[in-house]
């Protein structure tokens, strides 16, 4: 015979249907004979299953079936355009789960950047979308590190753009690099990595580009440097204006503190 | 080549058939955990792409539905949770564990006491003290609450052990208890006690 505290140690398996039939009989058989207990565990049920029951219902209620059916064609052709992904590539790469790792880090990074440009530059007349532009380049890491000579790369974006990039910073390492065409502007876009998280860095010379009004009134001065601080869809993103330069620092992982990622210097 | 467009074929239609239908519970919850549309549905979107990508990875003998909620919670608390909520800011002294009964039974007259306080909580309150909740919280609570998954299963899905999950839901209860104690005051609940 269990007593009243043993009783109400099992009041929560009990309300969550995760206590043993032995457990569960030996409660109510103890409810049965106390009438303190058999009132609690009766309030607590009672509670519990308007609870469940109005959590069901505000959730279903919330809930727009048109949403449900745009959401759905949305995702259609997204596996539309990773089917001719795959088809189109060798299948050994699929065999990679470092690559699929990296792949699905690329879509949501590209997915943010993307949703930042349609959101934010849509006004200007040489937005490109970006998931056109860059989805399968963006989807295999070694486009950013076979083709280069890392050395003689940094070395070219401090002689093109006055920008001195550091080879590490904190414990990410430079990994590489190509350039790319965003929102119609070139950009050189950086991979920095710490073998866990992946920080793209996209610099272009800012004169073609002005910061959104939307994010002016996250502006954090930081010596010269002014940076706009954003969170979207999966993505944490900090513009950076230097000079004519504009940075943008990205990554999958919201938790490191991107305003802190300075990448480097002007040298002039 | 065509034997590859077959058998990307065949991927499709599988994750079509057993995926798919999960759409609508997956969108729910992501409602619950973001606490806004526009996130819910970017969530759900990657959470499917994600699943796709990884499609052969799947046990095809194993709990699809608890299968794409683990990597929807993942990307969700990687991605989406605030950073500025943590369990561990929260005084649980304060909450007693038999805050609402005591509330609502002791001294009370009523042989169901609680029929008042219940009239007095609208769909409205509950969706609000769901999302008072702490993302940690709130997310088993879901998880239980709603999606009906056992301590078993929410440990698989959030990567948590069972008693954490057990611990959460245990406060997640209660907090949500108290939350809407308070709701019921405000919208004029007064216990029959006299």
């Amino acid at each position: 015979m269990i007593d009243c505290q043993q009783a109400f140690a099992l009041l929560q398996e009990i309300l969550d249907k995760e206590a043993s039939q032995i457990d569960e009989k030996q409660v109510r058989a103890h409810l049965e004979k106390c009438g303190h207990c058999f009132e609690k565990f009766r309030l607590e049920e009672s509670i519990q299953a308007f609870l469940n029951e109005k959590i069901k219902a505000t959730a279903q209620s919330d809930f727009k079936s048109d949403k449900l059916e745009s959401l759905r064609l949305n995702l259609m052709d997204q596996l539309d355009e990773i089917d001719s992904e795959c088809s189109k590539q060798s299948k050994s790469l699929f065999g990679n789960s470092l690559k699929i790792f990296l792949s699905a880090a690329a879509l949501v990074l590209l997915a943010g950047v993307w949703y930042v440009s349609a959101g934010f530059f849509t006004h200007q007349e040489y937005y490109i979308p970006l998931e056109q532009a860059h989805w399968k380049a963006s989807d295999d890491i070694s486009l950013y590190t076979e083709n280069i000579d890392k050395a003689n790369y940094l070395g070219e974006i401090e002689r093109d753009l006055h920008y001195s990039l550091n080879n590490s910073f904190a414990d990410y390492t430079f990994v590489g690099g190509k350039k790319e065409q965003i929102m119609g502007a070139d950009f050189e876009h950086i991979v920095f990595s710490n073998n866990t998280d992946y920080i793209s860095i996209f610099i272009s010379d800012g004169d073609t580009i002005e910061i959104p009004e939307e994010l002016q009134s996250t502006m954090i001065k930081n010596g010269n440097i002014e940076l706009f601080d954003h969170n979207c869809r999966g993505c944490r993103l900090v513009f950076h204006k230097l000079g004519s330069l504009l940075i943008i620092t990205a990554s999958t992982n919201r938790d490191i503190d991107l305003t802190k990622f300075i990448p480097g210097q002007l040298t002039i | 080549m065509a034997e590859h467009n077959a058998e990307a074929l065949k991927k499709r239609k599988e994750f079509e058939a057993q995926a798919l239908p999960h759409m609508d519970a997956l969108y729910r919850t992501a409602l619950r955990m973001t606490k806004n549309e526009k996130d819910a549905e970017d969530l759900v979107q990657e959470a499917f792409v994600k699943a796709y990508r990884f499609w052969d990875k799947f046990d095809s003998g194993s709990n699809c539905r608890a299968w794409l909620f683990k990597i929807m919670t993942n990307i969700f608390i990687n991605d989406y949770r605030s950073k500025s909520r943590s369990p561990m800011a929260i005084n649980m002294d304060d909450i007693d564990d038999n805050f609402l009964y005591g509330q609502l039974a002791v001294g009370s007259k009523e042989s169901n006491p609680e029929k008042d306080f219940f009239n007095k909580i609208f769909d409205d309150d509950v969706k609000k003290a769901i999302e008072t909740l702490p993302d940690d919280f709130r997310l088993v609570v879901i998880l239980s609450f709603l999606e009906g998954f056992s301590y078993q299963e929410i440990a698989d899905i959030t990567d948590l052990q069972l008693g954490t999950v057990k611990s959460r839901l245990h406060r997640g209860r209660k907090l949500l208890q108290k939350e809407l104690f308070e709701y019921a005051v405000r919208n004029g609940y007064v216990k029959d006690n006299v």
